[in-house]
């Protein structure tokens, strides 16, 4: 199906280096620029499996929505002991600035980046929701376009669903609950790691791309600084974490935030993508309760698995996490980008104790997870077919409806026998085809 | 005009100043180069010296390469290019993804230049990608103001080199009646004063032939001033 293609992997990702699709990151305090390798060998999934990922991914993200929404106004969840009131508040993501403020059209989460592997025994497992900014949506979408150009025939052939629509998707979210001006897309600046990704979804959508000096806030109305007139804001996609967003809110020694931009969004002058606070639902820790929350919520029974987890909080999971720990993945919530993830199995007698130790010292930082034997997928790498461990990024925008962008970004591991498929770890990327039928 | 912060008519003027001067300079250099090659004695580096490069370095291959690759002396062709793509790559949804990709070549054609074993030759796609960089913003750019800044940015930057190099000042005035004609159509403000005392000096009857150092810095500093 796809090895005309294949045989094209080294000229597309040259045409990635001519778009300059790449990701930054710091080593040793100095940025540096990567492209971001490409396999050409796509993850496919057929029509039916993607119907029944679709309803499990817009059941969790509508769940995790209505969490939001009640945690940070009336609480009923925690009132009613499902998820354990500290556990809620405890999380670094909840922010008691955000409580009582309702964003436009009740919605927190706009864009979640939700992240599953498929199980050798076929079922999807979900391993975190990103309600903050997730990204990678630009590197499949940009790569789509490039592969159709370099094999036409193939995409002719295959019953593709088209997931070119990104940009107009975001837009109609960005729409949704725009306040009254123009769309924004905030940036921290050329040096962030999504640099690329901020700037080219800002064309996609036909947005405004703006860094922190170009917006200000006046009367509770944030504004974009215009070289002529200043331009009303109505809806503002940050790519900015909620800790610097505001100095006059969260932390005042951030120079790359927009003071007063907090007030703007409290009067309802001005929609924030995603909203502010979301980290309290995509906690690693609170990742425990979803399943309960849909449940909770929507009165329906959990479409998608979440991979067995324990939470050291508990007596009984730390118990368990203590005998079992050389054979379960240890996470550290506070971390992210593949970072704080230590495979028990991994580790020396004297340093899996001292973990066990680190565990019974702090149990509400950590979580405990089966390891999931999930499927690799064949990956092009040296002019060979190799299997690769494979995660997917699937992308859920809601709008006026919750939806699924057809296509997802799926980050496979370059080493032999690895699961850590970050780009910042040195994975790389392929696109996610959805079958028409 | 559309919606741009200063910041980013900033940005889109030195845009164009960079790539003009990465073209023009990358085109001095390799004419010195050549003037070089036939003799070694006397002042073989021609201007260069007065951009800043380095006064003592008798090897001329090493001379020119610093020219041509240098990453920390700001005349370098590398050091525009790059000034160049930190410019472009913030100016994305303005200039388009299509725009961005030429300047991202041309820098990567410089960087494969350098360590190629013809690199005088490949550097000709360097050129190439800057012309087509141009040849782009006329499709591309749909931003009528924005497209106009970047032309500004190319024709300030030109008439800069040329008075500070000495170098095709026959050429100015043609660039002076191009700057003249977009310069309103950009939306921005600018110095009409300095633009205008410009002018007269560039089309009164005695330049080029007889001007001189003085009048030529004077130049310079309206130059300067314009935007």
């Amino acid at each position: 199906m796809y090895t005309r293609l294949v045989s094209h992997t080294d000229k597309i990702n040259q045409q990635l280096a001519r778009y300059g699709v790449k990701f930054g990151i710091y080593k040793g305090g100095v940025f540096e620029e990567r492209l971001f390798p490409f396999d050409a060998v796509p993850r496919i999934i057929e029509a039916d499996r993607w119907q029944h990922l679709e309803r499990g991914l817009i059941q969790r993200v509508d769940a995790l929505n209505a969490y939001l929404r009640d945690l940070y106004n009336e609480a009923q969840i925690i009132r009613d002991g499902i998820v354990p009131e500290h556990f809620a508040y405890a999380s670094s993501g909840y922010l008691p600035q955000c409580e009582n403020t309702m964003p436009p059209e009740g919605i927190y989460s706009h864009i979640s980046g939700i992240d599953l592997v498929e199980g050798n025994d076929g079922e999807w497992y979900v391993l975190e929701d990103n309600l903050r900014i997730p990204s990678g949506a630009s590197y499949p979408l940009i790569a789509r376009n490039l592969c159709r150009r370099c094999d036409a025939d193939t995409f002719r052939e295959v019953p593709l669903v088209d997931n070119r629509d990104y940009g107009s998707r975001l837009k109609d979210v960005m729409d949704n609950v725009n306040r009254g001006g123009i769309n924004v897309v905030l940036t921290p600046g050329r040096y962030n790691a999504a640099y690329f990704e901020h700037s080219y979804l800002a064309e996609k959508m036909g947005a405004v791309l703006a860094e922190p000096s170009e917006l200000f806030v006046e009367d509770e109305v944030l504004y974009y600084r215009d070289s002529t007139r200043n331009a009303r804001v109505g809806a503002v996609y940050r790519r900015l974490s909620d800790e610097y967003l505001d100095p006059l809110c969260f932390l005042p020694e951030s120079l790359i935030g927009v003071p007063n931009l907090m007030c703007a969004y409290r009067a309802g002058n001005v929609a924030i993508i995603n909203a502010p606070g979301n980290g309290a639902a995509d906690d690693k820790g609170i990742y425990y309760f979803v399943p309960q929350m849909v449940e909770y919520y929507l009165g329906e029974k959990p479409i998608l698995k979440n991979a067995p987890t324990y939470l050291p909080y508990y007596a009984d999971d730390l118990a368990y996490v203590m005998e079992n720990a050389e054979n379960l993945v240890i996470k550290d919530v506070a971390e992210a980008g593949g970072y704080g993830v230590v495979f028990g199995c991994e580790l020396e007698p004297e340093k899996l104790a001292e973990l066990k130790d680190f565990v019974r010292a702090e149990p509400r930082r950590f979580i405990a997870q089966e390891v999931i034997d999930f499927k690799c997928l064949p990956t092009w790498i040296n002019h060979e077919m190799v299997p690769r461990k494979a995660d997917l990024r699937a992308f859920v925008l809601s709008g006026e409806k919750t939806a699924v962008w057809p296509s997802g970004l799926t980050r496979y591991a370059r080493q032999e026998g690895s699961s850590v498929v970050n780009s910042s770890q040195g994975g790389g990327f392929k696109d996610t085809w959805v079958l028409s039928r | 005009m559309g919606t741009l912060s200063l910041e980013r008519v900033n940005r889109l003027l030195w845009l164009g100043r960079y790539v003009e001067r990465c073209t023009t300079t990358l085109q001095f250099i390799l004419a010195t180069y050549d003037a070089a090659l036939d003799s070694t004695e006397g002042n073989w580096k021609g201007q260069l010296e007065e951009l800043g490069f380095d006064q003592d370095n008798d090897d001329p291959v090493e001379f020119f390469h610093e020219c041509l690759f240098s990453r920390t002396l700001t005349a370098s062709t590398h050091y525009s290019m790059s000034a160049a793509y930190d410019n472009a790559v913030v100016l994305r949804d303005v200039i388009g993804t299509e725009s961005c990709a030429y300047v991202q070549m041309a820098l990567n054609e410089i960087e494969r230049a350098e360590v190629s074993p013809t690199p005088l030759l490949d550097l000709q796609t360097v050129i190439d990608m800057i012309m087509a960089f141009k040849g782009s913003c006329d499709d591309y750019i749909a931003n009528d103001s924005a497209r106009n800044i970047i032309k500004c940015g190319m024709s300030i930057e030109r008439m800069d080199l040329y008075v500070r190099l000495n170098y095709h000042l026959g050429d100015l005035r043609k660039e002076t009646q191009k700057l003249a004609t977009r310069v309103d159509r950009t939306g921005i403000s600018y110095d009409r004063h300095a633009f205008k005392e410009l002018i007269d000096k560039i089309f009164s009857p005695r330049f080029p032939e007889e001007v001189t150092y003085e009048e030529l810095g004077s130049m310079l500093e309206l130059i300067a001033r314009v935007f």
